[in-house]
């Protein structure tokens, strides 16, 4: 599972519908997450390299964290 | 120490409106000291909003309301001798042109932050759907090879938002339009079961559809209401429409009573029932209902807005009572029509912005108590 090089991040069941066509399409490894909680947990578990993030999506209080966990030197890349 | 004479010097000082300036020490133990006390915590509250102050704002002449009351509040004081007075009255001037500017001051300054949190969500909202809409447009033309029944559904979810837009902007025009007092109202005696039926004709399809029976106990001898019949039409539809969207079984009813000079509407569902944290904000402006996990697309999150301003305006209340996984239920009171000398058309109000406008009130808001 250490393959995912996107994350979606977005609560708008179509944002994510629409992303994750293309990047299936284009054979892209993706995974979704659809608040601040669970993007947090994707980025621990994936270390994705790529993010399409909704900034005002539910539980966004988290996303400092995100921020803080990409900053670190075991995430950033 | 003569403490007019200190008074006196530091009256020049606070014409300038310098930051800065320094504390009067008075301690006559009379009026003269409280008003030094209370001059002095002026200029403190000068000092913080001097920078931004706007000098146009200085100049508002509502200032002057409070000075004639001061003046007269002063001049009924007896102990004080003429010359005294003249002295005080630049003052109580200076005090109340200080005061009207940082009420001034502060009102704009929260319409602002509510105008531009408004915009700012309103264009978050208005994105959203677009976002999805070109998105799959752009799918669509730039995969030729996309089965018949991905196509299908792709072209759903196009017609979908682009409808959701149209309501978002429709929305978006009725509320503005009420708050900014541009509706019109068209009052009259109304049957509230008649209103009633009307309302439950609209949705019934919908309720058809998830098979939701609607059993409406709103009595036809209920005395006439005083309101505008598409206003209060358009909250019954609001209402029923969201009980119907967040049940799935059991049924949704729709109940009258007269409660004092007032009737009360009850739309109670069987459906999902809100959250406890969410009962007080259901009713601003895009805080949404809608829960993402079914995968459905949001309302615009202006209906219950709307119909707090409407009932708001025909001098009724709005509220809700729900418990997650209870069903909810909400309630709203409009008055009823009384044959009274005051039946000529309605003038509405705008509720009193905080702060307030009645120059009798600019003392007390500004923590003045001459």
């Amino acid at each position: 599972l250490g393959s995912v090089t996107i994350l979606i991040a977005d609560d708008e069941p179509y944002i994510v519908r629409s992303l994750s066509y293309i990047l299936q399409r284009e054979g892209i490894s993706f995974a979704i997450a659809t608040d601040g909680q669970e993007a947090l947990q994707m980025v621990r578990q994936h270390r994705p390299k790529i993010f399409f993030l909704d900034i005002m999506m539910p539980k966004k209080q988290v996303l400092a964290r995100v921020k803080k966990l990409l900053a670190s030197p075991t995430t950033g890349s | 120490v003569d403490p007019l004479r200190i008074f006196n010097s530091f009256k020049n000082k606070i014409t300038f409106l310098i930051p800065g300036v320094g504390r009067l020490k008075i301690q006559s133990g009379d009026e003269i000291q409280e008003l030094a006390n209370e001059f002095n915590e002026m200029a403190l509250k000068l000092q913080a909003s001097h920078s931004s102050l706007e000098q146009e704002a200085a100049e508002r002449t509502q200032g002057v309301a409070v000075v004639n009351k001061i003046a007269r509040t002063i001049g009924s004081k007896r102990n004080f001798a003429d010359r005294n007075l003249e002295m005080l009255i630049p003052i109580a001037e200076q005090l109340a042109i200080a005061a009207e500017t940082i009420r001034l001051f502060e009102q704009t300054k929260k319409l602002d932050q509510l105008k531009s949190d408004f915009v700012s969500k309103v264009s978050h909202e208005l994105r959203t759907p677009l976002t999805s809409i070109k998105g799959f447009t752009e799918i669509l033309l730039s995969y030729q090879d996309i089965d018949l029944k991905t196509r299908q559904e792709f072209l759903t979810i196009i017609n979908e938002e682009s409808e959701r837009l149209t309501r978002l902007i429709n929305d978006i025009l009725d509320i503005s339009k009420i708050e900014a007092g541009k509706t019109e109202w068209n009052i009259q005696p109304l049957s509230p079961s008649e209103i009633v039926v009307h309302a439950v004709k609209s949705v019934r399809a919908m309720a058809v559809e998830k098979n939701l029976p609607i059993v409406i106990d709103v009595p036809e001898s209920l005395p006439k209401i005083r309101g505008d019949r598409d206003q209060l039409i358009q909250v019954l539809d609001n209402l029923l429409g969201n009980a119907i969207k967040f049940s799935n079984s059991g049924h949704v009813t729709i109940q009258g009573v007269q409660e004092d000079r007032m009737v009360r509407i009850s739309v109670i569902d069987t459906g999902v029932g809100i959250p406890d944290a969410d009962i007080q904000k259901i009713f601003d402006k895009f805080h949404h209902l809608g829960d993402t996990r079914t995968g459905k697309p949001r309302g615009t999150g202006l209906g219950l807005s709307i119909c707090r301003e409407i009932i708001q305006r025909l001098g009724g209340k709005i509220w809700c009572e729900s418990h997650l996984g209870n069903g909810s239920r909400f309630h709203f009171t409009v008055p009823l029509w009384l044959e009274t000398p005051r039946n000529h058309p309605m003038t509405f109000e705008r509720p009193a912005a905080p702060g307030g406008r009645d120059p009798d009130n600019i003392n007390r808001d500004c923590g003045l108590n001459i």
